[in-house]
């Protein structure tokens, strides 16, 4: 047996010591072999990573669609997975057969900040998983006909918030806020003036606003002489007079700072507020009355106030987005003793403002601008601006940070974001700031 | 020299068996044979290798662009925001050569305010990634014409 070992290994290596020639050619052959089963392989397995990384990209596409879905009024568990199904149908990944009819399940995630308040019943998170298998080519050779991939994501529904907002509403208390806004309804009030109806569009806001995260502040132009923080017994006779613009006493916010206990969560407002007390509660019956009024009677300039509102924004340190809420009819033309005695300031008023937001949102404060009753026309408004004449209403529209931000009342002034009553708009600029946060992706 | 020459090749024609049976340089033949095939699987593996690689790349971009595309709505510069996307998350790819196409159900928009119009809440927004691929061996090209292309979507936020 011994011998016979022997005697064929030493024929083998007489054969290839005698019978060299086509030995490269064997040896070739065996190691292509090899070769083309490498590459066979990472072909295989390349196309796998590929398709591993196109279901990932799918899966937490369905999540964030059943996120998108979770976040509707009256959502349930059903027309969240009807949600996922849809995009998972309609958005197939190519080259990947699903296994099984993969189903979202919900979740209540408490531990991540930032992430919409949730219970059992309430979930908050979306969890989607599916599996599928990938067809090979060169692996069927050794029995492996497809590779199995899978892909797990979680996203949050949008609605929480991430950064607080510390919001400067300026309002414009000029004379003109007299006149009667007929397109607005406010309980308790028969043909509210614009005044009536700016405030109680403030109030509609505070209402909804969460007072954990957001404090607000107020301010009014033309100014007044001395400070003013409106208590229980405000009475209209306790406001002080208006002062000119760039007047060292003048005052424009109402209070010090930003009050953040205007609702009691309930969508109802706090009449110990300061804020709610500055702009009062309209309500169908036993309203309480606002401390503020419009005096007017400065002519109207804008550029000043803008300027003290991003002052004040800038000066807060807890960390928050700013945001000015201005509204105005975006007609200045105050006389030079309005503005007391400041020559320079008297042409160009429009303009001014325009750069005085500018540089706020350059600051980064976002700033949301409601023209109301702003004129088209910039032959009839803004007269000071020359030679360049803009408009009252191009005036708004470019102290909004953006177009999304900018917001009117009526057809002539349009907007993107065009209402016909100035709740409406507050609505929606309440709405914009909620809707900030986008539903998000979450670690596994 | 010449003389010496003349010998050997009468040699050789008088023994035409010995010369079959001459073995010298058969090594260097069968390199000559094996060696275009071995080079055109090496320079083939490389390329496939290449391709896919830009591949898993492009697919990693569509995702990343969908994801920018889905999440701008609401701001005045989508297509800015999703290109920028696409371009930083393929810095291996030539950024000139990428072709990127953004949709919005469908319906292409190449400019951020065309974009910024046609993102609607629910909507699906798809982003097409493209790139060039070179599947070229030893002067062979085994795709004429070869681009990579990878689609990937996301419901707009």
């Amino acid at each position: 047996m011994k011998h016979s070992i022997f005697s064929a290994l030493r024929s083998l290596r007489d054969f290839w010591r005698h019978q060299q020639a086509g030995s490269t050619l064997v040896m070739a052959a065996s190691v292509m072999s090899g070769v083309v089963a490498v590459a066979g392989l990472s072909i295989d397995v390349g196309r796998a990573y590929a398709a591993k990384r196109a279901l990932g990209g799918q899966t937490q596409a369905a999540a964030l669609a059943g996120a998108y879905a979770l976040a509707q009024a009256n959502s349930t568990s059903g027309t969240v997975s009807t949600a996922v199904s849809n995009w998972t149908s309609a958005n197939p990944v190519s080259g990947v057969t699903i296994s099984g009819t993969p189903t979202p399940t919900l979740s209540c995630n408490a531990s991540t900040s930032g992430l919409p308040t949730c219970s059992g019943t309430n979930p908050n998170v979306v969890s989607f998983t599916q599996s599928g298998t990938v067809p090979t080519y060169f692996l069927k050779a050794v029995g492996v006909s497809s590779m199995t991939v899978s892909a797990t994501a979680s996203a949050a529904k949008a609605g929480g918030t991430i950064k607080p907002f510390n919001i400067m509403f300026v309002l414009d208390a000029t004379g003109s806020m007299s006149s009667t806004d007929s397109g607005c309804t406010v309980p308790g009030i028969s043909s509210p003036s614009r005044w009536q109806c700016a405030l109680y569009s403030i109030q509609s806001i505070l209402k909804v606003m969460p007072t954990a995260q957001d404090g607000t502040a107020l301010m009014i132009f033309p100014g007044l002489s001395s400070q003013y923080s409106p208590g229980s017994g405000c009475s209209t006779s306790s406001e002080p007079g208006s002062a000119h613009y760039y007047a060292t006493t003048v005052k424009y916010q109402i209070g010090t700072t930003f009050d953040n206990t205007y609702n009691d969560g309930s969508g109802n407002l706090s009449t110990s507020s300061p804020m709610v007390r500055a702009v009062g509660i309209f309500k169908t019956s036993s309203s309480t009355s606002p401390c503020l009024t419009n005096k007017g009677g400065q002519g109207s300039y804008a550029a000043e106030v803008i300027t003290k509102a991003q002052a004040t924004l800038a000066a807060t340190t807890n960390n928050a987005t700013n945001v000015i809420i201005f509204l105005s009819d975006g007609d200045y033309n105050a006389t030079q003793t309005n503005l007391s005695g400041q020559s320079s300031k008297v042409a160009n008023q429009c303009a001014q403002a325009v750069t005085a937001a500018q540089t706020a949102t350059a600051a980064g404060t976002q700033v949301f601008s409601v023209a109301y009753g702003a004129s088209t026309s910039s032959s009839s408004s803004c007269g000071s601006d020359s030679p360049t004449h803009i408009s009252a209403c191009t005036t708004m529209q470019t102290i909004a940070s953006s177009s999304s931000k900018f917001y009117s009342t009526d057809s002539i002034c349009s907007s993107t974001n065009a209402f016909s009553s100035l709740p409406s708009v507050f609505q929606a600029i309440s709405s914009a700031l909620t809707s900030q946060t986008k539903p998000r992706l979450l670690t596994q | 020299m010449l003389r010496t020459q003349s010998r050997s090749v009468d040699a050789a024609a008088s023994k035409p068996r010995s010369l079959l049976r001459d073995m010298r340089g058969a090594a260097a033949i069968e390199l000559a044979l094996t060696l275009p095939v071995f080079l055109a699987l090496a320079i083939g593996t490389l390329k496939f290798g290449v391709a896919m690689s830009q591949y898993l790349t492009l697919n990693n971009a569509a995702a990343q662009g969908a994801m920018a595309f889905a999440l701008s709505r609401g701001t005045t510069t989508p297509y800015a925001t999703t290109t920028t996307a696409i371009t930083s998350a393929a810095p291996n790819l030539a950024s000139g050569s990428v072709t990127k196409t953004l949709r919005v159900s469908g319906t292409a928009c190449t400019t951020d305010s065309a974009c910024q119009t046609a993102l609607v809440a629910g909507a699906t927004a798809s982003v097409t990634v493209s790139y060039p691929c070179d599947l070229t061996v030893l002067g062979v090209s085994f795709k004429s014409n070869c681009t990579l292309s990878s689609t990937a979507a996301q419901m707009i936020q």
